[in-house]
């Protein structure tokens, strides 16, 4: 439970982000999403999380991660093309 | 990043949310319109709101920004397509109150109440919900 309120607002905003980077469609709107990440991280993580909660922000940039290295290769693809 | 970010709204999905930078060509003509309006606007019969990026990366609040799109949405809902009157403000923040609180977003209705009698000279009572309650439904 403590988990949860501790993380309930980083998991909104993360939402956001998510959704703002599936939408995205080209380099540059990638690149905005990039330093909205980078403020959502400076943000949410810092010392206040406990170990649990660390580890679980670790799942969510690891995700983040994930979705844009994914949405990025269609960019760099159709640019090849 | 001189492209807006666009994603369609979670409120009203037929409504694109365009996120507009200060590197964007036309954030400059866009600016006023923000100086008039705070921190974003709906664009009449063109089902879309357009939000200043540079808020967002001079403070990322995601709380804020869902008040703001919850909002514009709320006159998409109502109807609104003319010039702005108060009362037409006032229910598009009670609108933006039955949105967020759908969807739990408790930090959101906070930023919108902690304004509330600010922006409208009237405290914030459940009861005024009445008022647009109907098109909520």
């Amino acid at each position: 439970m403590i988990i949860q309120f501790n993380l309930k607002n980083a998991f909104q905003d993360f939402e956001w982000i998510i959704r703002v980077l599936e939408s995205a469609k080209s380099k540059t709107q990638m690149d905005a999403v990039l330093k909205c990440f980078e403020l959502w991280e400076i943000k949410h993580i810092g010392n206040h999380l406990t170990i649990s909660e660390l580890s679980t922000m670790s799942r969510l940039k690891s995700n983040f991660w994930a979705t844009y290295k994914n949405k990025n290769n269609q960019f760099v693809a159709t640019s090849i093309i | 990043m001189s492209q807006p970010l666009s994603y369609n709204s979670e409120f009203l999905p037929e409504v694109t949310i365009a996120v507009v930078f200060g590197d964007n060509p036309q954030y400059e003509q866009l600016l006023p319109m923000f100086e008039e309006y705070g921190y974003g606007f709906m664009v009449p019969n063109k089902n879309l709101v357009i939000i200043d990026g540079e808020n967002i990366l001079d403070n990322f609040n995601v709380d804020v920004l869902k008040f703001i799109e919850a909002h514009e949405i709320s006159h998409v809902i109502l109807g609104h397509d003319g010039p702005r009157i108060s009362e037409d403000e006032l229910d598009a923040d009670l609108g933006a109150y039955i949105l967020l609180k759908e969807k739990g977003y408790t930090n959101s209705i906070k930023s919108l109440l902690k304004n509330f009698k600010e922006r409208h000279g009237i405290k914030f009572d459940e009861n005024l919900l009445k008022r647009v309650e109907k098109l909520f439904s």
